[in-house]
């Protein structure tokens, strides 16, 4: 895994200040687990559909909003923040679709 | 800074609310009290639910209401505001029954409140089960001591 660059993931939120901060710290563990190397940079509502990512990981109504007009790749729409698991296996997916 | 700690006790127990944006009110209310944030913050935590969607929902039956430092946070702190019958968002993680508000002066001062929240949040069933049988203050703050304690 060691070669490759790492992947570009935003983790996003209406402001950027907490739930966003809250994401990235998850998304970070979970790719470091993974052996997925990221980086991973937090945005609000605004500035999170101009980056070109890999990733935009946010909620439901953040996701559906981006869907329409995001530069990332994939967008992961996590409903329940504090399961660990819901996180975990919709970032790998998309991980999976960006390789596939 | 200890979650209890950045709490104070600033802890609300109310049976029922007319709507979400009252009870974003009450929570931001208990947070300008105490001079963490000027009133324009609470304005700003509700606008942004407005403006954004009910995101601040962010498990099931928990939302943390918000705003930028910039929007007249002063200090770093939390409130809690219990709605023992629900209240709704119109958010996938309705009805919502436990409230954590917070403040917050930069964009790094909270984050180790966040990992606590996020050892809370790990127990939003519990947290939500907790609104209906616990009645006061002082029976929230030993609960919220013990889960905080027990996790990793």
């Amino acid at each position: 895994m060691s070669g490759k660059p790492p992947i570009r993931v935003v983790a996003a939120c209406g402001l950027g200040t907490g739930t966003a901060l809250y994401l990235k710290m998850t998304v970070e563990e979970i790719l470091r687990k993974a052996g997925i190397p990221a980086v991973v940079e937090t945005a609000d509502a605004t500035l999170a559909p101009t980056i070109t990512a890999d990733i935009i990981v946010t909620g439901p109504d953040l996701a559906e909003m981006f869907r329409q007009r995001a530069r990332a790749r994939e967008i992961v729409a996590v409903t329940n923040y504090g399961n660990k698991a819901e996180i975990q296996e919709k970032l790998l997916a998309a991980v999976r679709r960006l390789e596939g | 800074m200890d979650f209890l700690e950045a709490l104070d006790g600033r802890i609300r127990i109310l049976e029922r609310v007319g709507e979400w944006a009252e009870a974003v009110r009450i929570s931001g209310e208990l947070l300008a009290a105490d001079g963490l944030v000027a009133p324009s913050y609470v304005e700003h935590m509700i606008q942004t639910c407005q403006e954004l969607g009910p995101y601040i929902a962010i498990a099931p039956g928990v939302a943390i209401p918000h705003a930028r430092p910039e929007d007249g946070a002063k200090g770093l702190g939390l409130s809690l505001v219990v709605v023992r019958e629900g209240v709704w968002f119109g958010s996938h993680n309705d009805p919502v029954r436990v409230l954590i508000a917070f403040a917050t002066p930069d964009r790094s001062a909270h984050i180790d409140l966040l990992r606590q929240l996020a050892n809370l949040l790990a127990r939003a069933g519990d947290l939500t089960q907790a609104a209906a049988r616990l009645g006061t203050p002082e029976e929230w703050k030993e609960y919220l001591r013990s889960i905080l304690q027990d996790s990793p």
